[in-house]
């Protein structure tokens, strides 16, 4: 089969596509956010696109009657209608690109044993008569061979709806093979979905997932709504510490974020939300609390202790829009701030079985760190502050249409790639690490974080420009992170050189430039090859958790064992922070 | 003879962190009989001095603060001996301080840069390290005699332990023998005015200033 090599602009994503696939799919493939409305039927012209090189292809009518309508000259294609024939460069027109925040949503995905814990069986109840009725209860327990299921209080009024003179189809969803939630009129096995749910304190991501056979029917994700309270988790804890009003307000918007995602992932799929019937939740230890409404006072203070680790699952009525007699199984905590959103990237990774000396690394907020010397794990997070993801900065964005998400030098100075079409309207994480990375090269900036200009501020465009206080809140973020890495090595006894494998996860997922990386000292220099992108990994690993229950036993029993290091309780933390706070690669 | 040669040298010597040059220096002014306070008032003060400039303006960062204040130390160092023979005793010390990350946090790198610069301006200065109890704090600042009680929050959650402080000093009818500072992430002016402390600084640099104004020695 032959493949070709695409490039799509104005991202300067490559991706790779066989001979005659439809284009649309390929972009949808590739996570590159482009709406299609009328659902691939050539109908609605939305997912316009310019043909800049290769074969454009020759329109059927219908197409070219859109396309007429839209007054495009020749060489632009709808996606849905175009074929791959050829090497193509692809522009997505701004009509196309979608307004709306696609922060990354694929993560490395393994593969799992679809063996949910929640399924759906088609019974019959057989009719009864006045000879010896059976109960309504006992005609559906009779079904199950093996220990009986326990009956959720709402089955007993939904078999009321059934006319016990007919022979019924009725469909009981069974979870854990211990309880049935709900009884459904009718043959209902097929629509059997999950949500798996990142629910990560800057950004929450939905994946809409189908039981049945383990498939992604939907994404969704956005900015958390918790936000309003601050950026960072300390100043929730915070807020929530001092006020239990503001615990419950908290609460409440991690679910509206949540629930609008829900419905909207929900709408693209064309699922009803009571179709979904079980929810996992990986966020971190502070996030997991205040999804819960639980208080967060033992998180306020050392030595920040969690309320939990691993929860039995917990009925969704009241919290999730989903199925009211539903469930919501929460990704375990691993301890203190490391929390269930590593303990499903570590799920997705599969650390396990991987080699034996490796480093996990989630480039989010709270910069949390995981390394892996043989059979044991040690943790640790590094508050590093939101400025990987944009915010605290004058000009930080997150990874959303307007970000400036790579930088290079061309002949004239500065080249930025900006997010969707259009103008630089801020920086997001992996643009901030290409800015500095050149500007370290040309002298712009020196090793110490010195912007050696009278303005002391690097101007990227009109309006646009890192201060020498931007740089500083990088540096103390990159430094936070680069102490956790060396304080977790010397723990452990190890040097970077005995690392087989990284993973990097959080919201750069590929898009950071390795190389530039390395060369600022955000991660050690080291050979290419032993780094691994993962994306989304706390998404991937909610999915595994959702489809099967046995991970979730391994994924409980490898949080339990992991040892959670504090950074401050040594007296060198002081010494390798400020070490580390200048801009260079490093080694050990 | 306020415009030696050297005094500009003890500057720079500190402005570039250099303890070497910092201690030479020193032990050549002694050598050429120039007075002490002068040495440290005309020479080596004002490079700390450009020093807190050029870490408020963003020039100086971390590492170069950090830097200089050992710079200075290890002048101060040399200067000692002498300091104890003066009669006044001005800047040799300029006061007694006990300092800490206040209970239930364990944040120290701002706090051990205000311990670092407090000594480098003469201070004595016993650092307790952090998550220090609210009667440890008084408990040392009464043995070692100290003027000041200097408490440091990063976290607003535990920044309420800086008020059990200054209540705790009431109770045991110690109030008015030292004076209190607060500093810290969170912590602000309205804040210490709140709780009633007697000074507050928003960085390090700033926290020297505060010490000095609330001893009288601005």
């Amino acid at each position: 089969m032959n493949h070709h090599r695409l490039k799509i602009e104005p991202a300067g994503r490559i991706v790779t596509a066989s001979e005659g696939a439809t284009l649309a799919d390929v972009l949808q493939e590739s996570g590159i956010p482009i709406g299609f409305p009328c659902r691939q039927r050539g109908v609605c012209g939305k997912c316009l696109v310019e043909v800049v090189e290769g074969g454009a292809g020759r329109p059927d009518p219908t197409e070219q009657a859109v396309l007429d309508r839209q007054n495009r000259p020749a060489g632009y294609r709808l996606a849905c209608r175009m074929e791959v024939r050829s090497p193509l460069t692809i522009r997505i027109t701004p009509e196309a690109a979608l307004a709306t925040i696609a922060p990354l949503t694929e993560g490395r995905r393994r593969e799992v044993a679809v063996d949910p814990p929640l399924k759906k069986f088609v019974l019959r109840l057989p009719r009864v008569s006045l000879d010896d009725p059976e109960a309504a209860a006992d005609s559906l327990l009779s079904k199950f061979s093996g220990p009986q299921p326990v009956l959720a209080p709402a089955v007993l009024s939904a078999l009321a709806g059934f006319d016990p003179g007919r022979d019924e189809t009725v469909t009981a969803v069974l979870y854990d093979d211990r309880v049935i939630l709900a009884v459904e009129s009718g043959d209902t096995a097929e629509r059997a979905f999950g949500a798996a749910v990142d629910l990560g304190t800057t950004t929450v991501a939905v994946e809409i997932v189908d039981l049945n056979d383990g498939r992604t029917v939907a994404t969704a994700a956005g900015l958390n709504g918790q936000v309003r309270y601050g950026a960072d988790v300390v100043s929730r804890i915070t807020a929530a510490h001092f006020d239990p009003g503001n615990l419950l307000a908290l609460r409440d918007e991690s679910r509206r974020t949540i629930n609008a995602l829900l419905a909207e992932a929900a709408r693209k799929a064309a699922i009803e939300p009571a179709e979904i019937y079980e929810a996992v939740v990986a966020g971190n230890t502070a996030m997991s609390h205040l999804f819960l409404g639980l208080p967060v006072a033992t998180l306020a203070a050392a030595p920040f202790r969690a309320l939990f680790s691993s929860l039995e699952p917990l009925a969704a009525a009241g919290g999730l829009e989903m199925n009211p007699a539903g469930m919501i199984y929460m990704a375990p905590n691993i301890k203190s701030f490391v929390g269930g959103d590593i303990a499903a990237g570590l799920t997705a990774v599969d650390i396990e079985n991987g080699p034996a000396r490796a480093l996990f690394m989630d480039l989010g907020t709270n910069g949390e760190i995981v390394l892996k010397n043989g059979p044991r794990l040690l943790a640790t997070s590094t508050a590093a502050g939101p400025a990987f993801e944009g915010m605290g900065l004058s000009c930080g964005m997150i990874a959303a249409p307007g970000a400036v998400h790579k930088a290079e030098l061309d002949g004239k100075g500065i080249a930025l790639r900006v997010l969707g079409a259009g103008e630089a309207k801020g920086i997001c994480g992996s643009g901030l690490i290409d800015i500095l990375a050149v500007a370290l090269g040309q002298g712009w900036m020196d090793s110490d974080g010195h912007i050696l200009n009278a303005n002391k501020s690097l101007l990227l465009s009109p309006g646009l420009a890192l201060t020498q206080k931007d740089v500083r809140e990088v540096q103390l973020a990159a430094a936070a992170i680069r102490t956790g890495m060396r304080m977790l090595l010397a723990e452990a006894g190890l040097n970077v050189s005995d690392l087989e494998r990284i993973y990097v996860a959080g919201a750069f997922g590929s898009t950071m430039d390795i190389e530039n990386a390395m060369r600022i000292g955000l991660i050690p220099t080291i050979r290419p090859d032993i780094i691994e992108f993962v994306g989304n990994a706390s998404l991937a690993g909610a999915k595994i958790l959702l489809l099967s229950g046995g991970e979730r036993k391994r994924c409980e029993k490898l949080a339990g064992s992991i040892r959670h290091v504090s950074l401050v309780q040594g007296e060198k933390f002081q010494d390798i922070f400020i070490d580390s706070l200048a801009f260079q690669r490093w080694s050990q | 003879m306020n415009d030696h040669r050297l005094y500009p040298q003890m500057a720079q010597a500190v402005i570039d962190g250099n303890r070497e040059a910092s201690a030479r220096l020193a032990e050549e002014a002694l050598a050429e009989g120039l007075p002490v306070q002068d040495i440290i008032a005309l020479g080596f003060l004002p490079g700390l001095d450009k020093v807190g400039e050029l870490w408020e303006c963003g020039d100086y960062f971390l590492p170069e603060l950090i830097q200089s204040a050992e710079g200075m130390k290890a002048a101060l160092a040399v200067l000692r001996p002498a300091l104890e023979k003066t009669a006044e005793g001005t800047v040799a010390s300029r006061g007694r301080a006990v300092i800490g990350t206040i209970e239930g946090d364990i944040h120290d790198i701002g706090k051990n840069l205000v311990s670092s610069l407090l000594s480098a301006n003469g201070f004595e200065v016993v650092d307790l390290g952090a998550d220090v109890k609210v009667d440890r704090f008084i408990d040392a600042a009464v043995e070692g005699k100290a003027d000041l009680i200097c408490l440091s929050a990063l976290l607003t959650t535990t920044m309420v332990n800086q008020r059990r402080v200054l209540s705790r000093l009431r109770e045991r009818g110690l109030r008015s023998r030292f004076k209190v500072l607060v500093g810290g992430a969170p912590v602000t002016q309205k804040w210490a005015d709140e709780i009633g402390a007697d000074g507050y600084g928003e960085n390090a640099t700033a926290a020297v200033r505060a010490a000095l104004k609330t001893l009288g020695k601005a």
